[in-house]
């Protein structure tokens, strides 16, 4: 897991059906000097970032666990805005109003800074088009949750020593 | 996951049965600015990208995470072709015969 | 496991609700000697074992032990420190803390 900031985004259309809906972010992993470390990659996004964002990343299996339908190929998801990050070097906080370029207010981005009690979700995304019922829906989901789960299984039991 | 080239094929015929009727592809690495990184990767190919495009491709366990790939000895895998993408607002690439992806304010 | 020392803590209000309640610490790899170690990235761990800035630590960065950890097996969530170094010996030689007797 890291930090990262949003500096761009990734338009696919020929890509495998369970990636219909994610948006994919470019992102800049950070130091805690806030400045660049490391190459650029690109993530999923669980948390309604946007341009500019400083963000934590899930990386390598886990981040599949943050998508709504976990039985992707993903390597990467923002789980999380950083709104502080307190250091104990030279470095400033990174406070919520420090934010490097402009975007437009979203919903759900931190009001007050220090806040440590409950947190707030993303927001709820829209149905999709096409998306028959929510029981349909939701069985969909489940059968690919357990389709993720028994590749995992089949992972530990055949491809380990 | 990475943004990568397509610049070759990989064919072999002695191999573990588990990776039979698998497709694998030479993916050269892209930065964000379309600048080819000196790293490559062989990557099972589960959704038919062609030589020459630009395509996102997983890394590690994740990379099982496909019908084609699952349950395979396969730590890379390929699964979009790009159409574009965009860096701090501004175009960087897009795949001829597209129309232009426009980023709006009001869009985000 | 990796050796690391606790460079800041992290507050992510908007986060995945696994990552409720938990709290985020930044930790930067380490040589046994306490030097940066090289070609490592600073981690963001979840804390398991009460660390602080400027702690040495146990950082575990494998997902599946990480979830059965923190006791969830569906949280997005793959780093955790899970404890804090009271010593470090390498070679009868104490590394850490560095003037002990």
């Amino acid at each position: 897991m890291f930090l990262a900031r949003v500096i761009g985004r990734v338009v696919t259309t020929q890509q495998l059906p369970g990636m219909l809906g994610e948006k994919l972010l470019i992102v800049q992993p950070l130091d805690e000097q806030r400045a660049a470390a490391g190459d650029t990659l690109v993530a999923c996004d669980a948390a309604d970032s946007g341009l500019g964002d400083i963000v934590h990343v899930c990386d390598g299996r886990e981040a599949t666990l943050a998508l709504h339908d976990s039985y992707v190929p993903i390597d990467a998801t923002i789980v999380g805005h950083v709104e502080e990050f307190a250091h104990d070097g030279p470095a400033p906080r990174i406070s919520a109003g420090d934010v490097e370029a402009p975007g437009a207010p979203r919903a759900g981005m931190p009001g007050a800074s220090g806040a440590s009690g409950a947190s707030r979700a993303p927001a709820p995304r829209p149905p999709r088009a096409g998306r028959a019922t929510q029981a349909e829906s939701d069985a969909a989901r489940e059968a690919s949750r357990r389709r993720g789960a028994a590749s995992e299984e089949r992972d530990e039991r055949e491809l380990l020593p | 996951m990475l943004i990568g080239k397509v610049v070759g094929t990989v064919v072999s015929t002695v191999k573990d049965p588990k990776v039979a009727a698998l497709k694998f592809q030479i993916v050269q690495e892209l930065d964000e600015r379309n600048r080819l990184r000196n790293r490559y990767v062989v990557a099972a190919d589960t959704i038919g990208a062609g030589q020459g495009d630009l395509v996102l491709f997983a890394t590690g366990s994740s990379a099982r995470q496909t019908t084609l790939t699952d349950g395979r000895p396969i730590d890379a895998a390929i699964f979009a072709v790009i159409d574009s993408w965009d860096v701090d607002d501004e175009l960087v690439y897009q795949k001829e015969g597209l129309e232009a992806y426009s980023r709006s304010p009001a869009a985000e | 496991m990796k050796l690391g020392r606790v460079v800041g803590t992290v507050v992510t209000p908007v986060q995945h609700p696994a990552y409720d309640g938990r709290r985020l610490l930044a930790v930067r790899p380490i040589n046994p000697d306490g030097s940066d170690a090289p070609g490592e990235r600073m981690f963001v761990a979840v804390d398991r074992a009460q660390a602080g800035i400027g702690d040495r630590v146990l950082l575990m960065a494998e997902g599946s032990s990480v979830r059965a950890i923190v006791g969830d097996e569906r949280a997005p969530i793959r780093c955790a420190v899970v404890g804090v170094i009271d010593e470090i010996e390498v070679e009868g030689e104490l590394l850490f803390p560095a003037g002990a007797s």
